[in-house]
């Protein structure tokens, strides 16, 4: 057993260990604040706000409504088609 | 508890020199928790994000260590899981082509010692690399770092007797492997 040698350090890239420190700082900086909008939208997607909690938070609501709507209808599939219409 | 230990500790626990004493822990123990996981893994670029994971765990996990341990134990026990599941994880990804993986360490050790021409160390290289990942972890901070059993028990959370057998085979093994060749 005394007859092993040491083991040899493996090659580390030049001036490695100078610029460790800084990458794992750099690394572990705390999350950015999330934005207003990025806020709102947690709360919307967790269900804390309703639509009626959105509405009244608004300056204009029937504008925001309209909005609304009109994006939800877009996404719904038509009630029927000019095809189906045919016969 | 070291001095240094307490410095750092006494630093990262106070809000206005919290980085400060992070970058102190890290320049303190960058060298021997890399060498570590360096031995572990062999190849550098994975030394190097094992390393780094390593000390972002640390960090996030500072205000729980409750000292009793030093903080370098602390370190090692952190940088052991991280090579373990790391191997464990190549291991399954490779799980066809393992015989591939082992023959790209086989290369790099050939090429690393041909310039130093120490063929006692490339043929101690290799036998390291055919232990178990386990034994060779325990061989390592034995024979390597010089810890006692209750240390690397503490590293480990393996008891003394199961350590002590786990190094005998490895020190058995590699002194099989350099007789040979």
């Amino acid at each position: 057993m005394k007859s092993l040698p040491r083991l040899q350090p493996l090659p580390v890239p030049e001036g490695y260990f100078d610029t460790l420190p800084e990458k794992i700082l750099n690394q572990k900086q705390e999350p950015t604040p999330i934005s207003v909008e990025e806020e709102a939208l947690l709360y919307i997607e967790s269900g804390q706000w309703s639509t009626e909690d959105i509405l009244s938070m608004s300056d204009n609501p029937n504008e925001l409504l309209d909005q609304i709507i009109e994006e939800e209808l877009s996404k719904t599939e038509p009630l029927w088609t000019e095809e189906e219409t045919w016969y | 508890m070291k001095e240094i230990d307490r410095q750092i500790l006494d630093r990262i626990q106070t809000p206005l020199t919290r980085e400060l004493g992070f970058r102190q822990l890290i320049e303190t123990y960058q060298r021997p928790v890399y060498q570590l996981i360096r031995r572990m893994v062999l190849l550098h670029e994975d030394a190097d994000d094992l390393t780094q994971n390593t000390f972002i765990k640390a960090y996030k996990g500072l205000d729980k260590f409750e000292g009793h341990s030093s903080l370098f134990t602390w370190l090692y026990r952190i940088a052991t899981n991280e090579s373990l599941t790391f191997l464990e994880k190549k291991k399954k990804r490779f799980v066809f082509n393992w015989d591939d993986y082992q023959e790209k360490v086989a290369n790099y050790l050939d090429s690393s010692y041909a310039l130093s021409a120490d063929e006692i160390q490339h043929k101690l290289q290799k036998a390291l690399v055919n232990l178990p990942d386990k034994q060779r972890l325990v061989f390592l901070l034995k024979y390597e770092e010089d810890l006692n059993y209750e240390e690397i028990a503490n590293i480990t959370g393996t008891s003394v007797g199961a350590l002590k057998a786990s190094y005998h085979h490895a020190v058995k093994k590699i002194e099989e492997a350099l007789k040979q060749e």
